[in-house]
């Protein structure tokens, strides 16, 4: 059995990545083909909100993994911060750019659904306004590495500052429950079980687990780039080095003019 | 239901679909530039793959 902490070299990490990355695809495509064709062929409209419920099987999963994004990051910053472990650091900056996106589908699909649904677009709810400061957090978080070396110091940045902003995933949560929101309360994931009717809430799951895979595949698929990246750079000064030593080597051995 | 609310379901999963498909794109676009840079700089003889990050 292998163990755990040997996972978190970058070696292994890319050997067994490498054989998981092919299934991990498959399931999330079986998954998500599946999960479509229940959305538009089997899964009956709602009674109040007629066909344009199918938007939630896209918003829903968006919004979870929006709010998973950030606790694979939190976690990754406590790897940083207590172990130091460059690997933790590279999921952590690579999360920030899937997290980002799946903000953004969930911002955008939240209210293609709410211009039919509510008439509007965009309300100044709790929840609404939770999320888009999520994604501000996301956006600052990826600017913030932008403007940084791979150094241990800005890793470490990157990562207390993924901690601050983890206060915002509680808000979120919590925001329906905790004011008056035009956003409807939680409906899955609550205490009492679903409210949903299953031939809706299969085809949801099943969105959601196929979501969950391509995050996952996506995220691995970073990972390894960023490993790669980190390898290429310190090639290059290698290489650059060599490049120095040999030249001064060089001119030393010419003769005098 | 109206042909109206169809039309925000397509753009809904189009736009999603364009998000992830591009996503999907630039991080296998940064694999390929990244393993063809790592092959030419082990061909220059700069060093064996290290361990390190």
């Amino acid at each position: 059995m292998i163990a755990f902490s040997s996972l978190a070299n970058p070696a292994v990490f890319l050997r067994l990545t490498q054989r998981v990355l092919p299934w991990l695809g498959a399931a999330s495509a079986l998954l998500l083909g599946l999960g479509l064709y229940l959305v538009f062929f089997v899964s009956p409209a709602d009674y109040q909100q007629g066909e344009t419920v199918k938007i939630m099987y896209i918003h829903v999963p968006a919004a979870w993994l929006a709010m998973f994004a950030y606790m694979v990051m939190t976690s990754a910053s406590l790897g940083v911060l207590v172990w130091r472990h460059p690997l933790a650091d590279a999921a952590q900056k690579t999360a920030a750019t899937l997290g980002a996106a799946f903000t953004f589908i969930c911002l955008v699909t939240g209210s293609l659904w709410g211009k039919p649904m509510w008439g509007t677009y965009w309300v100044w709810d709790a929840r609404l306004t939770s999320m888009l400061i999520l994604f501000l957090l996301y956006l600052g978080l990826i600017a913030l590495r932008q403007t940084m070396e791979d150094s241990p110091r800005g890793a470490r940045i990157a990562a207390i500052m993924t901690l601050v902003g983890f206060v915002d995933i509680p808000i979120i949560k919590f925001s329906v429950d905790w004011w008056n929101t035009l956003h409807q309360p939680a409906s899955v994931l609550r205490a009492g079980g679903p409210t949903i009717a299953g031939s809706m809430l299969w085809p949801l799951l099943i969105m959601a687990l196929g979501a969950t895979a391509l995050f996952l595949a996506l995220h691995l698929m970073a990972i390894r780039n960023e490993i790669l990246r980190r390898r290429v750079a310190r090639l290059a000064l290698q290489v650059a080095a060599a490049g120095e030593e040999g030249g001064a080597s060089g001119q030393l051995l010419e003769p005098a003019q | 239901m109206t042909d109206e609310h169809w039309g925000y379901i397509l753009l809904a999963y189009g736009l999603t679909a364009a998000t992830i498909l591009i996503m999907a794109f630039r991080i296998l676009l940064e694999h390929r530039r990244l393993a063809a840079e790592l092959a030419r700089l082990e061909k220059n003889g700069s060093g064996e793959r290290g361990e390190a990050l």
